[in-house]
């Protein structure tokens, strides 16, 4: 009880003369790790944004006439009856153009019930004009990039699109990925996801509420200053002449952050070359919806960024291959933000308990909580009133950003403890992603 | 044997042909025949004109002298030509063999097959008894009315309807015998025609002008309309709602509605299905449409020996196709229902009897045929009133009784109005109709303590003038 009312009156005298004495020493211990490193960040995002929503209002509206064929290799493993709906929603796309539509079911014989749901549905598509469906099994398992790399022999079209088979799509979705190849520097685009599933749960709708801001606005506002940092494996669209001169997928975890990383290693020696993330291009997958998957899922990811970044593409940091802003900022968002910080809160945190009284350090924590808070507020307002296209579902989620950081808290711990298990245990090499005899292979 | 032979008009007759027993005779057209002829006689016509053959053949086969005689073509004139004569033939020899057999069986018929105003059903008999090899098969025929047609049977008594009629009636007095069922064919409920054509029609306002469409579905607000209305600058919205439609599955989806009436708008799944007629133009659902089967006929050794004897089996078989029953069982019936109405109050049934009063004086005054017509007609009626649970039966000659179930006083006072009206309805041509009259008994109401069956009736019976 002691300690609540101490922290308590240490928030109030934090908001009522930040610059007071005593504490004073404990913020500046505080704040290069949060508001310096962190702060220009969000404002760079923010800028970026604001530059993005400005550039886009203000544009001469221009349709061209610019419907080249697409390809779209859809992974399928377990998904059952939920294939269709993947299937159902690349065909209806409002595209004049070609859509290509080939699901590459991994391990059919396993997923019999994936591959007959997806061979269900070539009446259906195959009726429509300018669609066609070819579903591939492939008997024998072998991951997501064999599915992949199959698939890319398969293709015809100019455009290939890499899509999860739990994911759906918006009906505009192929033609906001296709327009931005019309400029011939666009080698990919990234697309942007939306959790199809919110409300379900508390869970689900706190992912949501997470890829409002993390993966809408943060991503949005990066690339406007040439930084994408994924295409991802759900909703990602390339060029395929280049998918070809990069030689495909690697195999391995992580191989939408590879092939990413792999075009960005051009960007040193063909500057003008670009990755877009199209905002406008929205695909609804399913989260998790219960903490220990959700958890898993997160290790997996955060794994295999340090497998990437560390492992496999160390060198690509530096700046002749990606171009000073890139190698920057990946180095900033990608290696601080996602590997150290982590760590940093984690230390920092068992520090100032050891040192400090507890009320006082709750009193921070308090402060830098209803910081965050704000932060968050900032990026969903520009989401909601700039860029959203469903606003009044998105505000429905308005209620829980006060849990947002407590959240994002959590993750960072889990985050933490899977780049340790990375570290010490190569936990990439047993991944749900591909099986074991195709994951001993890599090199790394 | 007697060759007659129609040479083209105009042209020669053929030089007289030297075979033994066979005399030569050459006409020049139907108006010039004599006026009786032997049973031997055999017609050539060696006419190329088709249309005049065809009214050659046609006025041979409907004159009852010479209808049943062998008709002969010596060109190739095809349907329904070759279908009404005996066929063609190349040389008078083969005329002569062929003619030998029909006549052989012609000879063994008796002489009221061939009367003047003699009975068609006889006619029918002696036709198909003297061409033993033949199967009475309809033709298939585009241009007729019920697409199937008896050409011979239409030459010989002029109506394709009243071929229909008389095969029914010989089928119903076991005179003939069905062979085949060939085909079924639907029927304008109105006139009876088999043109048909099927129109997709709105289901709402049975306009015929629809548009097969794809269709969205609203989740928001639920309303379906074809896609091109959702299309707002290449992307979809709402109509109605003006709700902007992104996610297929999620704000909208295909509906099952494929079809817009572009009279009333109304939107549906399925058109309704019409039948025009082309004859009369009448418009009728196709369940609507009358089923007729189709079939082949042959003759039944009581066929055969109707045929050979003259005498038809009592015109009052006619009946017997009214929900026939043995009179046993019926009785048996009776009884039952009697039994079942003394012990339930609320059981009720009503027993019609009919007596046919005045058909010697018909049979005397207008001759057999018109009598057979006439019950024939009366028949057809009685059926066509009579309920699938009303049974009948026939004891005696001329009484007639019907049981009608679950029938009492006052709704047996329908059935029996209608009885009544045959009375005006079935009259021949000089307006002369079958009389009868009619005792009707009504249970629980007429009921005597410890009746049977057979006593009822007696004592009905009884009520007769």
């Amino acid at each position: 009880m002691e300690v609540l009312r101490e922290a308590w009156n240490g928030l109030l005298l934090l908001l009522i003369s930040p610059f007071g004495a005593g504490w004073m020493e404990l913020m500046l211990k505080f704040v290069p790790f949060v508001l310096f490193l962190e702060m220009p960040v969000y404002l760079f995002i923010l800028l970026g944004a604001l530059r993005h929503a400005l550039k886009r209002d203000f544009a001469v509206a221009e349709e061209r006439p610019y419907y080249p064929k697409v390809s779209c290799l859809i992974t399928c493993y377990n998904e059952g009856e939920d294939v269709k709906r993947t299937i159902v929603s690349v065909a209806e796309q409002r595209y004049p153009g070609q859509i290509e539509l080939i699901p590459l079911v991994d391990g059919a014989i396993q997923n019999s019930s994936t591959y007959e749901a997806a061979m269900s549905m070539d009446a259906y598509v195959n009726a429509m004009p300018n669609r066609s469906l070819r579903v591939i099994p492939k008997w024998q398992r072998g991951g997501a990039v064999s599915s992949l790399n199959l698939g890319l022999n398969l293709v015809t079209g100019e455009v290939v699109m890499a899509l999860d088979g739990d994911t759906s799509f918006d009906n505009d979705m192929v033609l906001n990925v296709a327009r931005n190849f019309e400029n011939p520097s666009v080698i990919g685009v990234a697309g942007n996801l939306r959790v199809r599933n919110a409300k379900i749960n508390l869970l689900t709708r706190l992912q949501a509420l997470e890829y409002l801001l993390a993966i809408n606005v943060s991503r949005v506002g990066l690339s406007e200053f040439g930084v994408v940092h994924v295409i991802s494996g759900a909703l990602g669209g390339f060029r395929r002449s280049f998918l070809e001169k990069v030689g495909g997928y690697d195999t391995g975890t992580a191989q939408d952050g590879d092939i990413t990383l792999r075009m960005k290693n051009y960007y040193g020696r063909h500057p003008d070359l670009r990755l877009v993330f199209e905002s406008r291009a929205i695909g609804q997958t399913d989260a998790p919806t219960t903490w220990r998957v959700f958890f898993k899922q997160r290790q997996r990811w955060d794994g295999d960024l340090y497998y990437l970044y560390i492992r496999k593409h160390a060198r690509s940091f530096l700046p002749r291959m990606q171009g000073w802003t890139n190698a920057i900022m990946q180095a900033w968002t990608g290696l601080y933000f996602q590997l150290l910080m982590p760590y940093i809160i984690l230390i920092y945190t068992a520090f100032v308990f050891a040192f400090y009284p507890t009320g006082m350090v709750l009193g921070t924590w308090a402060m830098v909580y209803l910081l965050y808070t704000l932060v968050n507020m900032v990026f969903f307002a520009v989401h909601v009133f700039l860029f959203s296209e469903r606003r009044r579902e998105d505000l429905q989620l308005a209620w829980l950003l006060p849990v947002l950081p407590l959240f994002m808290f959590a993750q960072r711990v889990n985050n933490a403890l899977a780049t340790l298990k990375q570290m010490t245990c190569s936990s990439h090499l047993d991944s749900s992603m591909a099986p074991w005899w195709v994951l001993r292979k890599s090199k790394f | 044997m007697e060759l007659i032979c129609f040479p083209e008009p105009g042209g020669r007759c053929p030089d007289e042909i030297q075979m033994d027993g066979v005399t030569y005779h050459c006409y020049n057209d139907y108006a010039a025949l004599p006026t009786s002829f032997s049973l031997t006689s055999v017609f050539v016509i060696s006419n190329q004109d088709p249309g005049s053959a065809a009214r050659l053949l046609q006025a041979l086969r409907r004159d009852p002298r010479t209808g049943l005689q062998p008709i002969f073509l010596t060109s190739e004139f095809g349907f329904p030509l070759e279908q009404i004569s005996d066929g063609r033939i190349s040389t008078p020899v083969d005329a002569y063999t062929r003619a030998k057999a029909i006549i052989d069986r012609l000879q063994q018929l008796d002489a009221a097959v061939f009367e003047l105003g003699g009975s068609d059903f006889l006619r029918i008999l002696g036709y198909l008894y003297s061409r033993p090899e033949l199967h009475l098969a309809p033709q298939r025929t585009w241009s007729s009315e019920c697409f199937y047609s008896y050409p011979a049977m239409e030459a010989m008594l002029g109506s394709p309807q009243l071929v229909t009629t008389r095969l029914l009636s010989l089928h119903d007095c076991k005179l003939l015998q069905r062979t085949t069922l060939l085909d079924r064919v639907r029927q304008c409920p109105s006139c009876g025609g088999v043109h048909l054509n099927f129109i997709d029609v709105c289901p709402s306002c049975r306009h015929i002008d629809i548009l097969q469409k794809a269709f969205l579905h609203c989740f928001t607000c639920g309303s379906v309309a074809p896609e091109d209305r959702f299309l707002d600058q290449g992307a979809l919205r709402c109509p109605n709602c003006q709700a902007r439609l992104r996610h297929i599955g999620a704000d909208y989806d295909r509906p099952l509605e494929n079809f817009e009436c572009q009279n009333c708008r109304h939107v549906f799944i399925e058109p309704e299905v019409l039948a025009r007629c082309m004859h009369c133009a009448t418009l009728s659902p196709p369940d609507k449409l009358t089923p007729r089967p189709v079939y082949s006929y042959e003759l039944t050794d009581l066929g055969i020996q109707a045929a050979r004897s003259g005498l038809l089996e009592d015109v009052f078989a006619l009946l017997d196709k009214v929900n026939n029953v043995s009179p046993t069982y019926f009785l048996n019936l009776v009884d039952w229902q009697l039994a079942l109405a003394r012990r339930h109050s609320e059981e009720r049934f009503t027993v019609i009897g009919m007596r046919m009063k005045n058909l010697a004086d018909l049979n005397a005054r207008f001759g057999r045929q018109v009598v057979i017509e006439l019950m024939d007609s009366l028949a057809n009626r009685l059926r066509e009133l009579v309920r699938t649970t009303d049974l009948a039966t026939r004891t005696g000659q001329q009484i007639f009784w019907l049981l009608l179930p679950k029938t009492g006083r006052p709704q047996h006072q329908i059935v029996l109005n209608r009885i009544l009206d045959l009375k005006n309805l079935v009259h021949n041509e000089e307006g002369e109709g079958i009389d009868f009259e009619t005792v009707v008994f009504n249970a629980p109401e007429d009921m005597d303590p410890g009746e049977t069956g057979k006593l009822l009736l007696a004592r009905l019976e009884g009520g007769f003038e």
